[in-house]
């Protein structure tokens, strides 16, 4: 038996901040045998106390129940990260200083960690916005907190984004392993005294002023037209603005207030010694906020991100206990979106005389966009969410009895997230928006293993019981080291819990991982603008790439003729005129990825730079700019680790809200419903409706209050900047948690 | 056919015109052959042209329903493990090709009920249990497993005019055979429910038969439309062309019946069957018809084959050249052994499904049917007599009648996959039975009620298969999942009946 590598897993770890002082206990979601169609049950599990003043665990207990709430504080997410040694290069081990010492003497276990904070950085592109903590390599047991850096910061000031212990070995727990427990959930901001210090305290106004621009960054001041277009992030803006916010809503003013958050994502790395060998791991760990229906999934995860991306678009696996179960999941995950979402009022629906276009909704946003009347999506009268909901929930049981779904071929396609007519925006998963700010569709991967199950049911004599647990952890397995369960990591610490349609997301903006898939230029996160080209591409610069691989990557946008809505007609406006939407990068280059990864791959550019997107036109190939480049590894060598190339520390979440805050508050729930929720503490009126709260709401009156920046009934920015920990709610059964 | 319905028929020309083919969707073809040009109607005694007209348009309600349920026996028997894995992709295309037509007669079956609401007519899904022998049809419906002999027939009964194909003599002769295997009446010639149509035609297009008065433009507001009805299934979108036609005048129910029935018809026939109209004995709205009908046809000319959307007829014949190239030598069926005209209780003319958790099924099954067909009901009285101030319930109710069709879909994949109990080996089948009535109770509070009370039946005949036990994996887990719906519709329902709001949705 030799070791042949270590990794260390899992290779994504979320952590989510809150202040109180115990870590959330562990905890997993299991079906309600006797209601299969009704909540996940919050199902306690094994839970890691450690004794942070030895760093050793202390005890290892299952709760009696999970609070997601402690003395009316957030209980932070903290997941452990495991060191595994890889034996023969064919099994898994957990790395013990045992294991260790049998395969010789043992020279060090140390570890590093390295996070960033970007998200200022992203905007203003000054470096010294840049939130830096590296603890540099240690091996002690001590808690070692991260603290955080920048050049803009008051002097000798830091950021605290959290701590990590080196978790003491001992006999009854004898595996090496670290834990991350993330920061507060506190937000900086400028030292000037004309800040709201009830917000910022004294002893976080860190951010100099003098030195960084954040405070009172505009970056229609700060940047030509055509710059901002290029730069701007999508949705424009995502920071606290000097009030009145949003800016959509006023004039598209954005003026900072120069706040920043203490989130962060970064790596872990173990180095192990081990004799004249040195044996080097890493993962990668990130903070975001809470979960706030942990009850729930969204319908689109990072898991179906990181599947797709390891196992390509295409389900090839023929297995029909696992393609039922999984179709099975996409379907439930769909309705535990809709049970958390006023659908009536998403649909744009007129909400008691109040006009639709006064509500931030997707088909709100979609009349905005493409500057065309709103329109509701479905047939007003159809859509309260019990009763949609039912709809999707026979179409669960139905799956379950080996029935084939009728609605395969009711999910949207990629290359239709631009159909804007009522057949295209009808399709599932309707209302909800996607990473290239359309109508979200599934990954591909997601669409084909509804299809296959379809297709597949008619010819089973006998639905076999559900599949068994996916295989075991293999060093060749990228699967299962992206979604190990690492003793004591509950649930919502997995990227199956986290959202996969960033837009830009919550706890990753996961468009940034695309941005150096071609080696020699830096695309935007969120269209196919070339913002960097090193010398060998110099002159791609500034172009828009259409074409990679055989595969168009800009679709044309189509909506209903206004003479006739069964007609489709192109759609342009003053912004867009040329009427194209770069799909998803993540959908976009699927299969591309799958086959492509390390090969050289041609690629058409527009012929000219231009910030205006540009429809691919096949008959204008030869007038294009022609470019071979060379599609860079998603993951590390012979690891799940997502390529350093691709995205480096505090590039993950460098695209959210500054602060994640303000996503809460701008984000509607036509993105991610099963993490924000919506629409909760629902009940059956008399007349067979349901009524119920907006999350938002300070008083439950079971009145639902329609989302609105500027009504005093709802939480406001500054509520959440202030005391977001009590104002929000953890939503279990749809109801709202005890605090 | 009904009786008290038939005895008004007599005056009815039941032969279709020489060289009409077999069509039932040929009715424009037969309504303009007729010498009068009046398609040949008479307006029986005791009934008023409107009386008359709305009883046409039950008569043709029945008979989409009987072939909706029809052609989705048919596609429910095919798949199986005795499907060779290489032909098993077609066997899904087929499948997904004959539900979409069964899809599509549900939208014919709507539009009709809009027609009714037009004309101030009550709604109807009212139809006779199989098998069922009818003039307007050649060969009795019946539910039966796909095959090349009811596809014969299915090609046959959606048959145009001119279609001339070098293997027309083939099917036409296999659909008479099978048609005489299964009992037909003898018919010298076909009549087609294009007769019904013929005259609906004729009467609906006669101002001086129907005046303007008759036809209620207010009636468009509780007609159901595709916008609700239709679950996006639009050419090109999805795999069906479901059209549910609003109408709102004269020339637009003649337009509605055009549409329905140029899915089962072909453009040609249509143009040459137009021609045929007498001169200066055509109704005004007959002739502004005629000539939509021809501009629409030198547009359908113009366009794109790939574009041409496939009438039914299209669909039947290209799935029954498929399976018969794929024939060839092997011994293979498409759809598994399923009964034919499968009851829960024996009954002339039918397959009693002997096995007594498959009985229970059946039950079950007809318990569902019925459900579906009381929410359908339902929703659209709720939209005739105006609850218009509780929109979102009536679309509460027809998310019910589409949760149904999920579950009719899911027990009949049970059933097909079930011993039907007889010596033979074969499996049992969705039985479709009627229930003993669909008429739902005059006031509202009754019809939830009724709603309660069939759910509460359901809940019985699950616990029925429990205490039997033996239940298959997946039987056990629908049984579980269908539990868990129904206890949530019974809060709603409980809600609804006793008038007390304030229920927590999800317990």
């Amino acid at each position: 038996m030799t070791i042949t590598g270590i990794r260390l897993l899992p290779t994504l770890a979320i952590a989510r901040v809150g202040s109180a002082a115990e870590p959330l206990d562990n905890y997993t979601l299991t079906e309600d045998p006797d209601h299969p169609l009704g909540f996940r049950r919050i199902t306690p599990a094994a839970t890691l106390i450690v004794d942070t003043a030895t760093g050793a665990i202390a005890q290892r207990r299952v709760p009696e129940q999970i609070s997601f709430k402690a003395g009316g504080r957030v209980r932070p997410v903290a997941p452990f990260v495991e060191a595994f040694a890889v034996i023969d290069y064919r099994e898994l081990a957990p790395l013990t200083m045992k294991l260790l010492r049998q395969a010789g003497a043992v020279a060090a276990v140390r570890w590093r960690i390295e996070v960033q904070n970007r998200k200022v950085y992203r905007r203003t592109r000054d470096p010294g916005d840049i939130i830096r903590a590296d603890t540099g390599w240690f091996a002690d047991h001590g808690l070692r907190p991260l603290m955080g850096h920048a050049g803009n910061l008051v002097e000798n000031a830091t950021i605290p984004l959290g701590q990590v212990q080196h978790i003491r070995a001992d006999d009854a727990f004898p595996e090496i392993r670290l834990r991350f427990t993330p920061a507060h959930g506190l937000i900086y901001g400028p030292n000037l005294p004309e800040r709201d210090r009830r917000v910022i305290p004294d002893e976080r106004a860190l951010y100099d002023a003098a030195k960084g621009r954040w405070h009172g960054w505009d970056i229609t001041r700060a940047m030509n037209p055509d710059q901002k277009a290029v730069h701007e992030t999508a949705p424009p803006s995502l920071f606290a603005i000097e009030p009145p916010a949003p800016p959509w809503l006023h004039g598209d003013v954005a003026v900072s207030r120069g706040y920043l958050d203490d989130t962060c994502d970064g790596f872990v790395e173990l180095k192990v010694g081990v004799g004249d060998r040195e044996w080097r791991a890493a993962a990668r760990i990130s903070s975001g906020p809470p979960d706030y229906a942990p009850d729930s999934i969204i319908v689109r995860t990072m898991a179906d991100e990181l599947e797709q991306i390891v196992e390509g678009p295409l389900m090839r696996d023929n297995d029909r206990a696992r393609l039922r179960d999984k179709a099975e999941d996409i379907i439930r995950r769909a309705y535990e979106t809709v049970r958390l979402m006023n659908v009536a009022v998403m649909n744009g629906n007129t909400v008691r005389g109040r006009p639709p276009l006064s509500l931030d909704t997707m088909p709100a946003e979609e009349a905005f966009d493409t500057q065309r009347m709103l329109r509701p999506v479905m047939a007003t009268q159809n859509v309260d969410t019990l009763a949609v909901l039912a709809l999707h929930q026979e179409a669960f049981a139905a799956l379950r009895g080996g029935a084939a779904p009728w609605f395969a071929d009711l999910l949207r396609q990629p290359e239709e997230a631009g159909d804007l007519t009522d057949r295209g925006r009808r399709k599932m998963p309707a209302l909800m928006c996607g990473a290239d700010g359309f109508y979200l569709t599934l990954t591909r991967r997601q669409i084909d293993t509804v299809r296959k199950a379809a297709n597949t049911a008619a010819f089973v004599e006998r639905e076999p019981p559900p599949a068994p647990p996916e295989p075991a952890l293999k060093p060749r397995n990228l699967t299962a080291q992206l979604f190990y369960e690492a003793a004591g990591n509950p649930i919502n610490s997995r990227p199956q819990m986290a959202i996969g349609n960033p837009t830009p997301g919550l706890e990753f903006d996961f468009r940034a991982v695309w941005r150096r898939l071609f080696e020699g230029i830096v695309l935007s996160e969120h269209d196919n603008y070339v913002l960097e080209a090193d010398s060998g591409h110099a002159d791609l610069k500034g172009h828009r790439l259409l074409w990679a691989d055989g595969r168009p990557l800009v679709y044309p946008i189509t909506g209903p003729s206004p003479a006739d809505p069964d007609k489709s007609v192109p759609v342009a406006w003053e912004q867009n005129p040329n009427g194209v939407l770069c799909i998803e990068w993540s959908n976009n280059l699927a299969e591309m990825l799958h086959q492509r990864q390390g090969q050289i791959v041609e690629c058409y550019f527009t012929a000219e730079p231009t910030v205006e997107p540009e429809a691919w036109d096949e008959e204008k190939r030869g007038q294009y700019r022609k470019a071979s480049l060379r599609v860079r590894p998603f993951f590390e060598p012979g690891t799940a680790l997502i390529s350093r190339e691709l995205a480096k520390a505090g590039e993950l979440t460098q695209g959210l809200c500054s602060p994640w805050q303000n996503d809460f508050r701008e984000c509607s729930c036509y993105y991610w419903a099963a993490s924000r929720p919506d629409y909760v503490n629902i009940q059956t009126t008399a007349d067979g409706t349901s009524r119920g709260d907006n999350w938002f709401q300070k008083n439950r009156t079971g009145d639902y209050v329609p989302d609105d920046y500027a009504d005093s009934r709802l939480i406001n920015y500054d509520d959440l900047f202030m005391e977001w920990e009590r104002a929000l709610k953890f939503q279990i059964r749809g109801q709202d948690a005890p605090d | 056919m009904q009786a008290r319905k038939r005895r008004h028929l007599r005056g009815l020309e039941l032969t279709a015109p020489e060289g009409a083919g077999a069509g039932h969707f040929a009715w424009l073809a037969a309504a303009v052959a007729a010498p009068d040009g009046a398609g040949g109607a008479v307006k029986p005694p005791e009934l008023t042209w409107r009386d008359y007209a709305i009883m046409l348009l039950h008569i043709a309600s029945s008979i989409e329903h009987a072939l909706m349920v029809q052609y989705l026996y048919a596609a429910y028997s095919l798949g199986g493990e005795q499907v060779p894995a290489p032909h098993r992709a077609a066997v899904e295309r087929w499948r997904a090709e004959i539900l979409a037509v069964a899809k599509e007669e549900m939208g014919h079956l709507l539009t009709v009920q809009n027609l009714l609401a037009l004309l101030g007519g009550p709604v109807e899904f009212d139809r006779e249990d199989y098998p069922w022998d009818s003039v307007f049809y050649p060969a009795p419906f019946t539910l039966a497993p796909l095959s090349l002999d009811t596809l014969a027939i299915y090609v046959y009964a959606e048959m145009p005019e001119r279609w001339a194909d070098d293997d027309k003599d083939e099917i036409v002769t296999r659909a008479r055979d099978t048609a005489r295997r299964l009992g037909g009446m003898e018919r010298p010639r076909v009549t087609r429910v294009g007769v019904i149509y013929q005259s609906l035609i004729a009467t609906i297009a006669d101002h001086e038969r129907i005046p303007d008065a008759e036809f209620d433009p207010g009636s468009v507001a509780a007609q159901a439309s595709w916008d609700e009805w239709g679950r996006g299934y639009r050419a090109g979108a999805r795999d069906a062309e479901v059209k549910v036609e609003v109408a709102a005048t004269r020339d637009e129910a003649l337009e509605a019946l055009r549409r329905i029935a140029s899915q089962g018809e072909s453009p040609d026939a249509l143009h040459r069957a137009l021609a045929q109209y007498s001169e200066g004995n055509i109704p005004p709205a007959a002739l502004r018809l005629q000539r939509r009908v021809r501009r629409d046809e030198e547009r359908a000319q113009a366009a794109p084959e790939e574009e041409r959307y496939p009438s039914h007829f299209d669909r039947f014949l290209k799935i029954y050249r498929e399976l018969d190239a794929l024939s060839g030598d092997d011994e293979w069926s498409p759809a598994r052994p399923v009964i034919v005209n499968p009851t829960s209780a024996a009954q002339v003319g039918c397959t009693e499904i002997a096995d007594t958790r498959s009985t229970i099924w059946a039950n079950l099954f007809n318990l569902r049917y019925r459900m579906l067909l009381a929410y359908l009901t339902h929703a659209l009285l709720m939209a005739r007599q105006g609850a218009g101030d509780e929109p979102l319930n009536r679309g509460a109710v027809m998310h019910r009648a589409f949760a149904e069709m999920y579950n009719l879909k899911t027990i009949a994949g049970i059933l097909v996959r079930r011993p039907a109990g007889g010596n033979d080996g074969r499996f049992a089948g969705p039985p479709f039975q009627m229930p003993y009535t669909l008429v739902l109770p005059s006031m509202t509070r009754n019809r939830w009620r009724l709603h309660r009370e069939l759910i509460g039946e359901a809940a019985s005949l699950k616990k029925q298969l429990r205490d039997l036990g033996e239940l298959a994996h997946d039987e056990a887990g629908y049984l579980t999942a269908m539990a868990d719906i129904d206890g949530q519709a019974l809060g709603w329902l409980d809600a609804l009946i006793d008038g007390r709001p304030g229920r927590r949705a999800f317990q």
